[in-house]
């Protein structure tokens, strides 16, 4: 028996999609149900990131920052605090590190929990969706809490912080972990060992290690192809040398590692260590310090270069700073792990049905806001 | 049986009229007329009952409108209503490359197939609307006029989301009948009947004597049956000719306003037949669950009532519970699963009620 | 605490009582400098007695230069010397599957004849070759940039523009595919991984294309740019040694229309097709209109 060849047809999946995930276009020649090639086409939310950034000061671009990917504001503005305090050589207390990395770990649960949601939905499950919003909520409920805004908060600033933590906070964070805990549980026993689910998205769309190097995907679609690295553990940055976690990797339990159950799962375990860090971090949080102290009167780094990464839910965050002595960049490049990642898809989403293409992409956890800059 | 029951009714009622061609076209208008209304109510309470039990299912509350007047009604009840309105005072679009003529007879296709089928769905042990000797057979001819409908609406609306859906749907639809006959095989042969009210008088006298519970196998022909009927309606987790995250919407993705919501309609009128036919070939229709206990004609509606309506409940939660199989696997699953576990069922239960004898 | 520790507490203390406190204020670990500063205090009031000078024996130092912080070449070298020297132990011990396996393979070439004897490497000067590529100090770190930058010189001697100040390697764009080939496969290298790739206006009529390499392996990374004139912007494309390169150089081009010459798909990635300019040169204008739709014009500043 044969494989039978009918006409090929371009599909369009996007801009408007219900699975695209924000405003991408996928063109895709299927045969059939079967797709033959993706060619991805974005900047449908290109906001001139990098142009405005040359035009304003370094305080300024911060809330840029914040708007590139907007599932994740406080890690993208912490990737910026770290490179920019790299480049002008400031220290922070030790009260501010640990107040940025709760922040951090809370906002990777936040942007996990939407994923691993978003995925189910990409694959028909609309419940587990709307029960990860619902702690995200919580989450953004204590973003609210801490700086007032929900999703785009400016609250890293460098060399400090916009705004200490209110009181009641510790404990209110501690209150949302003992809730939160068993709910991973429950969204893990909902989708992670679903029948359908495994089915749908074990062996599908494997990610090799050498193509997922060589592509320059990081984060956890990275540790989900089986190499551990996160720049947490390797490149220490901040204070996560001081806290004790895994690095989840994909073990290919359901299938063959790399696939997209092991993208899926990878996130989940991640949540876990996450709450884990955050336990560490409020438990040993210094009582004082102020969180303006290292604030510099002026930003105005040296002349100079520097290129700075940060893990964020995503994967890598790099900044490349150019400074020329002004108080405004010269150049500011943003590296985003949503934009390695998406470029990925046609290598190893080609070849699959369309449900599967779909799928990948959900696996593969972008954002558009970030890819488009 | 009702329409005879109303035109014997009318004669009586104006006997120098008798046997008038008028007395005849209104017994035939009044069963429509109130099965019509029936579905209009049943499409209200069944699209409330999906969004209240997605909420409870989902951890939300769902519509919660407070009091009357512009809200939607406490604990949001007037919320399908509104959303009823709101679909029928919508702008009517038909896109201008779409075949016009197909694009307009989809939807009352379906709609037509879905109707047609509660024609032969027994409510009550006097209530039925045509008592055909055939009737089971006829429930699953008409409910497959589905299939052209849906065809049509893909093809017509010249879009490639639309014919995906349309052509996911023959194949979906037309390979899932096949394991849904054969399970319906199993309890014709039971009951020697292919007639609705003689398959649920063979199940009088209490819960085991349910077909379900007939012999072994039965529940395993029910199981087939139960998931086959759920993916010829097309719920999750076989929604795949509308499923939203890939197709788009699949075959109803041109459609909007009045012809979007006859679609929607259809499928709950669909699901209801359908629960009806599980109900009646393997739960006992009518019957009590308790011999000679609350087992009136009136009761009988009642159970009917709650079978019926129990199946479409767990037809919700399976919907909000699991996510959505791929085109390949659902074939793998019909053809390769249920039609050999089925035809094996209909070998096994012939020997069965060979060696028990009738 | 270790002996190790006690006993530069105790040379620190005989430091600082012989006058010489910087050397025990230089001291990094803060555990240590405390406990060392305390026992001076103590020593110099007299509560307790002054601690005997540690001897810092030569061959402690040799062993504690553990073979660990070699490189992998000068691993299987050393491992090959032990081997030949009767002691399997060590070469059975080592950690590294593949360095272990090649050790070995060589010991049976070089007793069949067929290789000849690898170099012992030196393990007790730390300037010498066997400086570690894996270390994360800083210091360490400049060492690892020379040392690759010096490979890569005595590789491609004509590729590299001097510059003295700067921990990046300015080179030509001519023999940069060729160089991208072998920075990735070279086993001391290894640069499996480009995290960044970033275009920029360097003013001066040129235009710079910088990448940031990363080995994921060896863990060790270098900054490469070069420049080209604005005339002409030409650099040749690595689209096929990373594959991401595919879509940073596209996004370079679209920014700052530098052309990457050997790149198979080399469109705008960000902005349309038919957009005209380079938005991020320094000399960028707006264009006036865009299908008909006015395009504001970039404030001056921020208001």
């Amino acid at each position: 028996m044969g494989v039978v060849h009918g006409e090929e047809m371009v599909l369009n999946i996007g801009p408007q999609h219900p699975a695209t995930h924000g405003v991408l276009r996928l063109q895709v020649r299927t045969d059939g149900e079967v797709v033959s090639q993706i060619t991805p086409y974005m900047g449908y939310l290109h906001r001139c990131f990098e142009k405005h950034s040359e035009n304003v000061t370094y305080e300024q671009v911060i809330p840029f920052t914040d708007r590139c990917d907007y599932l994740s504001s406080m890690s993208m503005n912490f990737g910026y605090v770290v490179a920019m305090e790299k480049l002008m050589d400031i220290k922070v207390n030790n009260r501010v590190e640990h107040i940025r990395v709760v922040m951090a770990e809370l906002q990777r649960i936040a942007s996990h929990l939407l994923c691993t949601g978003v995925f189910g939905l990409d694959l028909g499950a609309f419940t587990p969706f709307l029960w990860a919003l619902r702690d995200r909520e919580r989450i953004l409920d204590l973003f609210e809490l801490t700086c007032g805004a929900r999703l785009l908060y400016n609250y890293m600033w460098v060399g400090g912080l916009s705004h200490d933590i209110p009181t009641g906070f510790v404990e209110s964070t501690f209150e949302f972990l003992d809730y939160f805990e068993p709910k991973v549980d429950e969204l893990e026993n909902i989708l992670a060992h679903n029948k359908i689910l495994v089915e749908r998205s074990a062996d599908i769309g494997v990610m090799p290690k050498d193509v997922a190097i060589s592509y320059g995907v990081t984060g956890p679609n990275l540790r989900a192809s089986g190499v551990k690295w996160d720049l947490r553990k390797n490149d220490p940055y901040s204070i996560y040398d001081k806290f004790d976690f895994d690095v989840p990797i994909g073990e290919g339990k359901k299938g063959t590692v790399g696939d997209c159950w092991d993208r899926f799962y990878v996130r989940i375990i991640e949540i876990r260590e996450s709450v884990k860090i955050i336990r560490q971090a409020l438990a040993s949080m210094p009582k004082d310090g102020d969180v303006h102290q290292s604030l510099p009167k002026k930003l105005r780094p040296p002349k100079g270069s520097i290129y700075a990464r940060t893990e964020t839910p995503r994967g890598d965050l790099g900044y490349y700073i150019e400074s020329d002595g002004s108080p405004i960049p010269y150049r500011v490049k943003m590296r985003s792990p949503a934009f390695t990642a998406l470029s990925v898809l046609d290598e190893i989403g080609a070849g699959w049905l369309l449900s599967d293409v779909l799928a990948i992409l959900g696996s593969l956890d972008i954002v558009l806001g970030e890819i488009d800059r | 049986m009702t329409v005879d029951f109303i035109f014997d009714g009318l004669n009586q009622l104006f006997p120098e009229f008798a046997g008038n061609d008028i007395f005849l076209i209104i017994a035939m208008l009044l069963p429509v007329a109130a099965l019509l209304g029936f579905i209009t109510v049943y499409g209200f309470g069944v699209i409330y009952s999906e969004i209240k039990v997605s909420s409870f299912i989902q951890d939300k509350t769902g519509p919660m409108g407070q009091g009357p007047g512009l809200h939607a009604g406490k604990w949001g009840l007037l919320q399908p209503v509104a959303d009823g309105i709101k679909l029928f005072i919508k702008e009517d679009i038909i896109p201008a490359s779409a075949d016009k003529p197909l694009f307009i007879l989809a939807p009352f296709l379906i709609f037509i197939g879905a109707l047609t089928s509660f024609i032969a769905v027994p409510f009550g042990e006097k209530i039925i609307i045509t008592d055909m000797n055939i009737g089971i057979f006829y429930i699953i001819g008409v409910g497959s006029l589905a299939v052209i409908a849906l065809i049509l609406a893909g093809w017509s609306s010249n879009n490639k989301w639309a014919l995906f859906g349309g052509m996911r749907s023959a194949a979906q639809i037309i390979s899932y009948e096949i394991p849904a006959g054969i399970s319906l095989v199993v309890v014709i042969m039971i009951a020697s009947s292919l007639n609705m009210q003689e398959i649920i008088a063979y199940q009088a006298g209490g819960l085991f004597n349910w077909i379900i519970f007939d012999n072994p196998f039965m529940p395993i022909v029910f199981i087939i049956f139960f998931i086959s009927v759920l993916a010829e309606t097309n719920r999750t987790p076989f929604d795949l000719p509308e499923s939203e995250s890939e197709l788009v919407a699949g075959f109803v993705t041109e459609y909007s306003g009045t012809r979007y919501a006859i679609f929607f309609l259809s499928e709950y009128a669909n699901m209801f037949v359908v629960s009806a036919v599980a109900a009646t070939a393997f739960l006992g229709g009518w019957q009590s669950p308790f011999s000679n206990f609350l087992n009136s004609p009136a009761w009988g509606v009642f159970w009917m009532m709650s079978k019926t309506f129990f199946l479409i409940f767990v037809m919700i939660w399976v919907r909000w519970t699991v996510p959505r199989l791929r085109v390949d696997q659902l074939m793998h699953l019909c053809w390769k699963v249920f039609i050999p576990i089925g035809l094996f069922n209909v070998f096994a239960v012939a020997i069965w009620i060979v060696v028990r004898g009738s | 605490m270790s002996a190790d520790k006690e006993k530069l507490i105790a040379e620190l203390v005989n430091k600082g009582l012989d006058g010489d406190m910087d050397s025990v204020n230089a001291c990094e670990d803060k555990i240590i400098r405390g406990k060392a500063k305390a026992m001076i205090m103590k020593v110099k009031k007299g509560t307790i007695e002054r601690p005997p000078k540690p001897e810092l024996a030569a061959n402690e130092k040799i062993d504690s230069k553990t073979p660990e912080s070699l490189s992998k070449d000068e691993m299987i070298s050393y491992l090959v010397n032990k081997g030949l020297d009767g002691d399997m132990d060590t070469v059975n011990v080592c950690e590294d599957k593949i360095v272990r396996g090649k050790a070995k393979a060589m010991i049976m070439k070089v007793k069949k004849g067929t290789l000849e004897r690898p170099e012992m490497p030196i393990l007790d000067s730390p300037v010498s070759s066997g400086e570690p590529l894996e270390d994360n100090t800083q210091d360490d770190d400049k060492d690892t940039f020379q040392k690759i930058k010096k490979l890569i010189y005595d590789k491609f001697p004509n590729s590299i523009i001097e510059n003295e100040e700067g921990d990046y390697i300015q080179i030509k764009p001519d023999e940069w595919n060729e160089l991208a080939v072998w920075l990735k496969s070279e086993p001391s290298l290894l640069f499996d991984s480009l995290q960044c790739q970033m275009g920029i206006d360097i003013g001066d009529d040129n235009l710079e294309s910088r990448y940031n390499l990363h080995s994921m392996e060896l863990d060790h990374y270098i900054e490469i740019r070069i420049a080209v004139p604005r005339s002409d912007p030409k650099i040749p494309s690595v689209e096929q040694v990373w594959r991401i390169a595919d879509w940073f150089e596209r996004e370079t081009y679209d920014m700052l229309g530098i052309e990457y010459t050997g790149h198979r798909d080399l469109r705008r990635i960000l902005l349309p097709d038919d957009w005209e300019g380079w938005p991020l040169r320094k000399d960028y204008q707006v264009q006036e209109t865009y299908h008909g739709i006015v395009v504001p014009k970039m404030k001056e500043g921020w208001e």
